[in-house]
């Protein structure tokens, strides 16, 4: 990441080509755990922002010297002793109430990948302005994931929001169990693959001359994305004619010595 | 690349169009035992399957193929193991996950890592238990519920001439296209003759269920009524032909199919006795489904190992 960027570039960058959650899968445990309701992720986010952050900050400040595997421990121990505090905080001098679900995800925020990772692999490498910037971008992007899945899955799942019911008759409960989140968090990872990509990509093409063999084949398989969306409509003698043209063709280009294979059939 | 491409498409309409082929029989079945609900829970599924096909094949950009047999097999297949007055919203949530969560996000229905067929099963299983396990659509039959429901309560009935011909044609209730065993035997037979290597798995899964009804029986009736009834309750013979054979998730080697149809067997008649669904035969396809690939390695390093030791002893008996 560049340091000169602007904030604005580093959080696109950081936040959404970069998500560590969607495509690093760094802290996915909290964020499975604990995301089947919009208060909960609310939390969630919030405490694992703080956790982020504040061993961002200590790490660039402090931590430098030490070797690598006694850092490990430290970011754990860091993230405990980050995190009991301000648990206490919310529960004592605060009126929000924490669930029981809540308690027990607590811990593994304090020792989740996210926070490491990103201690190990960029704040102690850099001055702490940049790994306060840099630990900021990356807990709004995953703050951000988490907040989405946690209405995502709370609506579909509960058919509720923050607790309040909707008007939805058929929810999936399955939505609310872990396995949901994984589902969510996929489709998720999906879109933003997809947003990233550039428009002209799969423009629709203007060439309308017959495909090549090679490509007609490809397509019946579709491994490859093709350049333009189109439908083929075909049945068995249809793609016994285009296979056998196939051969043909490349029978003409091999010649007789050339092997297209047996059929293992 | 073009012939391996030319090959995976042939094995592909091999495959799925057998399935196709097999599966008029238990679909024409559940619309002569239960009319038109049967057909439209059919009709609804396959309409479904295809829709999220279509619109999410255009999504990702990928040109969309009619000729794909495996969402129709996978939506015919969902639907046959619903009950056939299900209300229609639960097998189209069913065909869409199965289309949506495992086929179009892995490559195909040949490359699909779980069988989408029982995932989609599963997955409304989850959500609508009460309505996917409620079977009062059809005639007045001889016993009020079905005999997965009789099993898990531990209630049993006596085996006669009359009784094990309704089982047999599947008059019994249940879900809509899972019933009739006669079919599932065709269908066996039918495999034997066209993809062999496929009913290894079969026939471990299969003797493992009967060697579990033998040893733990939930009847207080003789042997043979509880191995009929364990066979023939629920979606168990269905699964051992369509489910457990499928072409993308069964392991390479004979031996592993076997472990594998072994494998799911004892999830399967376990999953019966411990778990909360009268028919948990989809959730242990998927569990041995996970498993399958672990077999694939396991036996290529037992054999890779082998083959490095006979190399050895060879070049010490040419020294």
């Amino acid at each position: 990441m560049n340091e000169n960027a602007s904030f604005g570039k580093r959080m696109l960058n950081t936040a959404f080509k970069n998500n560590p959650v969607l495509f690093q899968c760094a802290g996915l445990c909290p964020v499975i755990a604990g995301t089947s309701t919009l208060k909960d992720s609310l939390f969630i986010s919030a405490v694992l922002s703080i956790d982020l952050i504040l061993s961002a900050i200590i790490a660039s400040a402090l931590l430098k010297k030490i070797p690598r595997y006694i850092r490990i421990a430290v970011y754990l121990v860091l993230g405990l002793a980050i995190i009991y505090p301000v648990l206490w905080f919310i529960e004592n001098k605060t009126l929000v109430e924490i669930t029981l679900g809540i308690r027990i995800i607590i811990p593994l925020i304090a020792v989740n990948s996210l926070t490491a990772m990103h201690c190990e692999t960029y704040s102690v490498k850099h001055k702490t302005g940049d790994s306060l910037v840099s630990s900021v971008c990356t807990a709004i992007g995953a703050s951000a994931v988490i907040i989405i899945c946690g209405i995502l899955r709370e609506i579909i799942g509960k058919g509720s929001i923050a607790g309040y019911p909707l008007e939805i008759k058929t929810t999936l409960v399955t939505m609310s169990m872990p396995f949901g989140c994984l589902i969510v968090l996929g489709f998720m990872a999906a879109v933003l693959k997809a947003l990233q990509r550039s428009p002209g990509r799969y423009e629709s093409s203007s060439d309308d001359s017959p495909l090549h063999p090679e490509e007609i084949a490809l397509d019946i398989e579709q491994e490859e994305a093709p350049e333009s969306v189109d439908l083929v409509i075909a049945d068995y003698e249809e793609i016994d004619s285009i296979l056998s043209s196939t051969d043909v063709f490349l029978k003409s280009l091999t010649g007789p010595s050339g092997e297209s294979g047996g059929d293992d059939e | 690349m073009a012939s391996e491409s030319r090959n995976a498409s042939k094995k592909s309409l091999y495959v799925f169009g057998d399935y196709l082929l097999m599966l008029i029989f238990p679909s024409a079945i559940s619309v002569w035992y239960y009319g038109l609900p049967a057909l439209r829970t059919l009709g609804i599924s396959i309409l479904t399957g295809f829709l999220f096909d279509f619109i999410l094949s255009v999504i990702i950009y990928k040109k969309y193929f009619a000729a794909d047999l495996s969402t129709l097999c996978s939506s015919i297949m969902i639907a046959l193991m619903m009950p056939a007055d299900i209300p229609v919203y639960i097998p189209a949530f069913a065909c869409g996950f199965a289309v949506a969560v495992i086929k179009i996000p892995f490559g195909g229905g040949m490359k699909a890592p779980f069988v989408p067929a029982a995932s989609g099963f599963a997955f409304v299983a989850v959500c609508f238990k009460d309505a996917v396990f409620n079977y009062t659509a059809g005639r007045d039959y001889m016993y009020s519920s079905s005999l997965a429901s009789m099993l898990a309560q531990g209630r049993s009935m006596k085996i006669t001439l009359a009784n094990l011909m309704d089982i047999l044609i599947g008059n019994i209730r249940g879900p809509m296209g899972t019933g009739c065993i006669i079919v599932f035997f065709a269908c066996m037979i039918f495999l034997l003759i066209r993809r062999r290597e496929a009913l290894i798995s079969t026939a471990g899964f299969l003797v493992t269920c009967i060697v579990f009804a033998i040893i733990f029986p939930r009847t207080e009736g003789s042997i043979l009524s509880s191995v009929v009834l364990e066979l023939s309750a629920g979606s168990l013979l269905f699964a051992s032909v369509f489910l457990l054979t499928d072409y993308s998730t069964l392991p390479e080697y004979k031996r592993d199919k076997l472990a594998y149809g072994v494998f799911c067997g004892i999830i399967c008649m376990v999953m019966r006795r411990l778990a909360a669904f009268e028919e948990p035969v989809c959730f242990a396809v998927l569990l041995a489904n996970a498993f399958s690939p672990l077999l694939d390695i396991f036996t290529k390093r037992v054999l890779t190992f082998m083959h490095k030791n006979s190399r050895k002893k060879e070049v010490f008996s040419n020294e």
